[in-house]
């Protein structure tokens, strides 16, 4: 890293911060420090310049210097697309936002949150210092995910660029959709050939690559054309079972229990997933035993003659 | 591996705006809020001292100081104001809120945060495409939360899940925190003096209570050592108790996993609701008390 080349996009993210008017490549060629040598070297150091602030979100706009000579080309960085105004969000929302960015403080998006406290420490110290980071706060646990990974599909979504990774073997090309934390893990929705799927992300078996050579995709056009993967239909049934009186709370506490005897009461149950209506069942053990349907008592029976085996 | 040109633009840009409004702040605290080392920080602010706006005499340069460990900005020229939350930032205080939102019931605070999550929203499209989702809305969260930051003791109804029993305890609550998608507190329990963990969705009531005696030195308590094999069918299994995990390896079809933990009657349960995916290897007891429970529950049908 050169000292020259940060002094000068530093000179040039100012340059043109403070101008109020597009300034032409001469014009910062003149008046940037930095810019030398001869045009063609300078033209190219610009654009490396330009490109090299883009990439880190500094926004520079391009714009016609006058409306009667169009290839008099200027440029030009606003202030309030790249930096966070005074009245842009009130002290009440900036204690909102610190306290929602200490959630992170033990978790594995915790120099994101990092960053976004320094900024707002940066636009009102006593409210950044004021909200004690353990008093009562909420604390969100790691998760069980590369961080690096976590932030690439992050971007991904918000760049509709198409992405590739290796899933169960295979290399698969996607349009990132969504995003979505689901009881502690992160499911990525994307579109796979027209197939609109849902990726577990702790099973990727490889890094994510950006595909920064293909164009951005239309997130509403590809959804229009896309079919739903994977959908399991979901079948309501209803569990009639016996449970003994004071047990099996996490069952009686949906269903609806009625006497039955000294020892019992009945439970009658709506539910559609077969697989964890049965888990819960041998979680409550010889406290509830099931009447009907008869393919679940026979399926749970077949599973408890297995465990004594 | 180096920094970059760039790295070290936006952090400049970054720290002139945090000096302004933290004036007199210490070389070692800026090093540590930005996770640098001093001597990178004097390195910065040298740089800083040759910047500013075009003429580049001292008017137009931004001016700061710094003596004896201390840095003031003077003119920050342009600035005066911190870079706009970038897409990422934005996600996490995105999230943030929305776990805000499912865990507080104060009506006034909830519209305050709808509000500012569609302020954030219409500046950064991806936040509607990124969300966090977590279990029902506890009923007493503003209660325990209120209760750790003011210090005090608990009185509440718990329904416990590993041992399907309902009771009443006092406890001192110490920290919250947000796990799997539920919403989980530490507390002191009066009875044992251990620290226990409560899902929040599980208390059923909950009111203060006279402040319980905490001795100093909580009991720890001793750790089974516990050996399971599951089959590869249900990698979720391996993949939703990772935590309780020390060592999964992989032969074949099967998972050995194994990790340390108090509650038996938990691990019970865990191995007969996902049989036949899951068995208990070691400790050799509890799997022959797994297989009485199972007998008894057969027994029921026959």
């Amino acid at each position: 890293m050169s000292a020259e080349k940060t002094e000068r996009l530093i000179n040039l993210t100012l340059g043109l911060l403070a101008s109020k008017r597009y300034l032409t490549k001469n014009e910062i060629f003149r008046t940037i420090a930095g810019y030398s040598g001869t045009p063609e070297s300078m033209e190219r150091m610009f654009e490396r310049d330009k490109d090299e602030l883009r990439s880190a979100g500094i926004i520079i706009e391009v714009g016609g210097l006058d409306p009667l000579f169009e290839d008099e080309q200027g440029y030009l960085i606003r202030s309030s697309q790249i930096q966070i105004q005074p009245n842009d969000f009130s002290k009440a929302e900036l204690i909102l936002m610190v306290l929602a960015a200490n959630y992170w403080s033990q978790s594995n998006l915790d120099d994101s949150a990092k960053n976004a406290l320094l900024k707002i420490a940066s636009i009102d110290s006593d409210v950044a210092g004021g909200v004690d980071s353990n008093s009562g706060q909420l604390l969100v646990q790691s998760f069980n995910h590369e961080v690096s990974q976590l932030r690439a599909l992050i971007n991904a979504v918000s760049s509709r660029r198409y992405i590739k990774f290796i899933y169960k073997s295979l290399e698969r090309t996607v349009a990132p959709i969504k995003l979505e934390n689901i009881q502690g893990f992160w499911y990525l929705s994307a579109i796979e050939n027209k197939w609109l799927k849902s990726f577990k992300v702790i099973r990727f078996e490889s890094s994510v690559i950006s595909l920064t050579d293909r164009e951005p995709f239309d997130k509403d056009l590809l959804m229009k054309n896309s079919k739903l993967a994977d959908s399991t239909e979901m079948i309501s049934q209803k569990l009639q079972a016996l449970i003994r009186i004071g047990k099996c709370n996490n069952l009686r506490k949906n269903g609806l229990v009625k006497p039955q005897d000294g020892e019992w009461e009945s439970l009658e149950l709506g539910f559609t997933d077969q697989e964890q209506m049965i888990r819960d069942l041998l979680w409550n053990g010889d406290d509830v035993q099931v009447i009907a349907p008869a393919t679940l008592k026979n399926e749970l029976l077949d599973r408890l003659k297995r465990l004594v085996k | 591996m180096s920094e970059s040109a760039v790295d070290r633009v936006t952090r400049v840009l970054d720290l002139v705006p945090f000096i302004l409004e933290n004036p007199g702040i210490e070389i070692s605290s800026l090093a540590k809020k930005f996770n640098i080392s001093e001597k990178q920080v004097l390195a910065d602010l040298e740089l800083i001292f040759l910047c500013g706006l075009p003429g580049y005499t001292p008017y137009e340069l931004i001016d700061l100081t710094f003596e004896d460990g201390i840095v003031t900005v003077i003119d920050p020229q342009v600035l005066d104001k911190p870079r706009l939350f970038n897409e990422i930032e934005a996600v996490v205080i995105n999230l943030g809120l929305s776990i805000m939102k499912n865990a507080i019931n104060d009506a006034k605070k909830l519209e305050s945060i709808t509000n500012l999550q569609e302020k954030i929203a219409a500046k950064f499209a991806a936040v509607d495409d990124i969300s966090f989702t977590t279990s029902n809305k506890p009923q007493f969260y503003d209660l325990i939360s209120d209760v750790i930051s003011k210090g005090g003791s608990l009185d509440l109804t718990y329904n416990s899940i590993s041992r399907d029993e309902i009771s009443q305890r006092i406890v001192a609550p110490k920290k919250t925190y947000l796990a799997q998608g539920n919403f989980y507190f530490i507390a002191i329990d009066q009875k044992s003096n251990q620290d226990r963990h409560f899902r929040m969705d599980l208390v059923m009531s909950c009111k203060p209570a006279d402040a319980i005696e905490v001795h100093t030195s909580v009991i720890k308590e001793d750790l089974d050592l516990f050996d399971f094999k599951i089959s590869t069918r249900n990698k979720y299994l391996t993949e939703r108790y990772s935590e309780l995990f020390t060592d999964v390896s992989q032969q074949g079809e099967i998972y050995h996993a194994q990790g340390r933990m108090n509650n038996p009657e938990w691990l019970k349960r865990l191995v007969i609701s996902n049989a036949p995916d899951i068995e208990l290897v070691e400790p050799a007891h509890l799997k022959q008390e797994i297989g009485e429970r199972a007998q008894r529950n057969l027994a029921l049908y026959q």
